[in-house]
This record gives structure tokens, sequence and C-alpha cells, in this order.
């Protein structure tokens, strides 16, 4: 139980990755809270794992500050902080609508950084905590049609090397994930869409197939817990070796 | 048992620091463990200690940069176990010097370790986990290889060329079922730094305030994320290298 007695807090946490890892924190001993947008999914994930359900829009800084006084104020304190909200906006830049990079800024980039700013302040407060941004293999380098997701990721990823930057010095520790393709509800809708097929994405992975939500689970409950006590600032990749690879496409044919 | 039972695991440079503290840990979690060091007395030692606190070890004197020794030390391995489940590389050497006036014979040395060990035992190891269809290769490189520490080019660039080998290799082998991964420690608290601190080489304070965390390592530390990275755990994690650094590298050093 590395979690025991932890308040850990996860945003996006109502579906996919999200609500994976409110699980597993739950079954290593976290008091979990879901800050969740959607107050349906976040009420039904809080239900079903015994946790606690705080209606969060990242994207303002508003909702993001009433939540972390909300949980403060009901839990006393904040240990462990997961940055997962995400959505994804799909179209060439020329043709991307304004509000689709805006909403990709802002609930991945922003909305990191005011959760960071509000939950910062009572870690910083507490002399101790942690935090964890599931960013992706899309903030290391670039794929067509998703200019918004992408550079949010990007900066997500500078975000966590700045944070660790300033909080070293008061026991917290800041880092990411990057996770390549993992079958979640929003790349099986890319699927199902017709936008890229699952042949096509195990052809540029090295290990020749998807990952599985679990794999990101590990690597995130790793980071969060004193295993990695002197991590931080860091990118770490879980990919299946997407980001190392270089050459042709697809991969079983290129050597 | 732990989450490594009866995984059969090399460390080479085992006898002390950095790799004796992998070993020990990776022993606590289950693995058997064998110690190639170059060092006889060292090593015996450091699997004397692992034995009397019930642990199974062996050392197999080991030079990482004579392929013959390395051939033996594998064949070795699978004659008494049937097979080898992790391979850590940590064989290590560094020395200081002006790159214009240093022996060359410094610079042949450290890459003969650090570059060509490293090849060497990931080679023999490596033919021997893709007949399993399964291993896992854990090279310890340096935050020195991820960017420069003048009067150390030999060392950076050897640990360098272990990321690069690490990535390449790993995505080799990635459907073979072997996965390759490093580790780029910051400064460690080991018997060798104490040294080179009580010696007036290092400054102590000066590493700790090099690092947002403001300290250095424990060898604890690296070898909790040793253990991470060559569980089950991370089975989706390969051809990459974790900074265990306490935010040196991704910090800019402006003293603000």
């Amino acid at each position: 139980m590395r979690f025991e007695n932890k308040v850990a807090v996860i945003t996006g946490a109502g579906r996919g990755i999200g609500y994976a890892l409110a699980e597993r924190f739950a079954s290593e001993g976290a008091t979990v809270v879901i800050a969740e947008i959607n107050a349906e999914l976040g009420m039904a994930a809080a239900e079903r794992l015994g946790a606690h359900f705080v209606r969060t829009d990242v994207s303002d800084h508003e909702s993001v500050r009433r939540a972390v006084e909300a949980i403060v104020s009901r839990r006393g304190r904040i240990d462990v902080w997961i940055n997962n909200a995400g959505v994804a906006h799909k179209a060439p830049a020329v043709e991307l609508e304004v509000a689709g990079w805006e909403a990709d800024i802002g609930v991945m980039l922003s909305g990191t950084f005011y959760c960071a700013k509000y939950a910062g302040q009572v870690m910083i407060a507490q002399g101790s905590g942690c935090m964890v941004n599931v960013s992706s293999v899309n903030g290391l380098f670039a794929q067509k049609a998703r200019a918004g997701y992408c550079s949010a990721k990007a900066g997500i990823n500078m975000l966590t090397k700045v944070l660790a930057s300033e909080w070293g010095e008061h026991g917290i520790r800041v880092n990411a994930v990057a996770p390549g393709v993992v079958m979640t509800d929003l790349v099986q809708q890319g699927i199902d869409q017709g936008i890229v097929t699952e042949e096509q994405y195990r052809g540029r992975i090295p290990m020749g197939h998807l990952g599985d939500l679990d794999d990101v689970v590990e690597a995130v409950l790793f980071l969060a817990s004193d295993e990695a006590s002197f991590v931080t600032g860091e990118v770490m990749r879980v990919d299946g070796g997407w980001t190392a690879y270089h050459l042709f496409y697809p991969f079983d044919q290129a050597f | 048992m732990g989450e490594l039972d009866k995984r059969v695991t090399i460390v080479t440079g085992a006898g002390r620091g950095i790799g004796f503290g992998i070993a020990k840990h990776l022993a606590a979690a289950g693995a058997i463990i064998i110690i190639a060091e170059l060092n006889a007395e060292t090593g015996a030692s450091a699997a004397e200690q692992l034995r009397s606190n019930g642990y199974e070890a062996t050392f197999v004197d080991t030079d990482v940069t004579d392929p013959e020794s390395v051939q033996r030390l594998v064949d070795g391995v699978v004659e008494r176990y049937g097979r080898i489940d992790i391979l850590v590389n940590n064989a290590g050497a560094a020395e200081v010097g002006r790159t214009e006036s240093m022996p060359v014979q410094d610079w042949y040395d450290q890459i003969d370790v650090m570059c060509n060990g490293v090849f060497l035992c990931l080679r023999a190891a490596g033919a021997v986990m893709i007949r399993q269809g399964a291993g896992v290769i854990l090279n310890i490189s340096s935050i020195a290889g991820l960017g420069a520490w003048p009067l150390r080019s030999a060392y950076d660039a050897a640990k360098a060329a272990v990321i690069s080998l690490t990535e390449n290799v790993g995505c080799e082998w990635a459907r073979k079922g072997v996965r390759v991964v490093s580790v780029a420690p910051g400064v460690t608290r080991t018997n060798m730094l104490q040294q080179m601190v009580d010696d007036k080489v290092a400054d102590l304070a000066q590493y700790e305030d090099r690092a947002p965390m403001g300290r250095v390592a424990e060898v604890e530390e690296i070898a909790s994320a040793v253990q991470f990275l060559v569980s089950d755990r991370a089975k989706y994690i390969t051809a990459t290298t974790v900074s265990v650094d306490g935010g040196w590298t991704a910090w800019g050093n402006l003293p603000l």
C-alpha cells in the first residue's frame, strides 16, 4: 500500500487513463478525489471507487481554485496531484477552428498551470507533495493535424521542468509521463471514425503493439511513489520505443 | 517473494558503489544476483555480503572490456541457471583532465569500459535473451551523458554513447521480447564521492546546490528506479533513458 493515508487528486478521472489511475490509487490505499468536468461521469466513478468527486473545469482558474479549496477544507491536505484531463481537436492547422486550438491549450496547458498554481500553494505550505502530469509522445514530436494537442503537451513537458526546478527546495517532485498509443476511449474513437487504423499504429511502434492502460498507470504510480524519490523534472516515455525510432515506416520492414 | 523472484540478474561493476546498491536492492526483490566485477576482492566480498543477508549471489571475475571474459561470464551463467533475465551494465571508470593534454590511453580506457564494455555485455547477454524471447537490459548512463561536464570528455562521450546504444538496440530487439533501457543518475553519495570530497577534488555543496532538490542522490534512490525499470511494471518502456537526478538536467541553472 504505497499511498496509505495519502490524498490523491486526479483530474479528468471520469474515464480512460484518469479513471484507471483513480482505481489504482484507491486500491493502494489513497483517499482519491476525482476532479472532473462531467458531473455524471465523475459522480459515477466516485461512487464505484468509494472516492470523492469535485466538479472541476480545469480550463477555468476560478473553478480550479474552488476545487482546491474544497479538497483542502474536506481532506486537510493534497499529497498527490495528477494532471490528466485532456481533449484533442483534429484538423490541419489551416482548418483548425480557433476554438479547438483554444480548448486544447486551455484544458491541457493552462489547466495544468492552474492546477499547479493552486495545488502547489498547498503543497509548499505542507512542505511535501508530488505532481505527475500525463503528457504524450505528441509533446515530444509532431503529428499532423494536431497543432493544439501537440503544442499543449509540449508545453506540459516544459511546465513540468519549470515546476520541478521551482519546487525542488520544498521537497515537491514534479514529473510527466509520455505515453505512446494506449487503447483508450479517445483512441478507439479515432479508429472507429476511420482517422487511423490499429495496424497503422502497430506499424509505427517498435514493440509492435499498443500499450495497456496499466503500463501508464504503473509509470504514474512509480513517479508518485517514494520509489522515485530523486526523480523530478523528468518526462518518462512509456511508448514501446516509439520516440526512439527514427527510420522508415513500417517498422517491421525497415531492417 | 518480491517482484523479481528468481530472476537471474547480472550486475557489472557490482563490487561497490551504485552497482552494489543495485545488486542488493534487486536481491531484496527476489533476484538471483551475479556480481560481475574486475576487482576480485570487492567482487567476492560483495557476493559474500549478499549471501550473508540470505540472498542468492555469486561473484564472477569479469573484465567487461575483454570479449572472451564477457562470453565466459554469459556462458557460465547460462550453464548454471539456464537463463539470463536481467543484465545491468554498470561498470564504469572516470578520469578528469584537460582534453588537449590528457593521455590518449585515458580516452581509450574509459571508452573501453563504458562504451565497448556495455556493447560487449549487451551483445552476449542479448543473444541469450533473444533465444529466450525475453529479457531486460538496463544500462547505467549518467547526467553527464546528457550535457557537458568539461574536463570529462571521454566519460561524457561514453555515457552519451550508452544513451544512443540503448535507443538503437532497444528498437532493434523490441519485437524479440528484449527491453533495453537506461538510467542517468545524478551525483550519488558513494564511497567514491566521499573520497573525492575528502581529497578536496570535489565540493559537495556545489553538487548539492546544482540540483533543484538541493542534495545528491542516495544509492538506494538509483536502485529503486532501476528496480521499477527492470520489473514487469515497465513492460512497455524500452529504448529510453530515465534521469534520476533531482532535477539537475531539467533546470537551466541560472542562479535566480
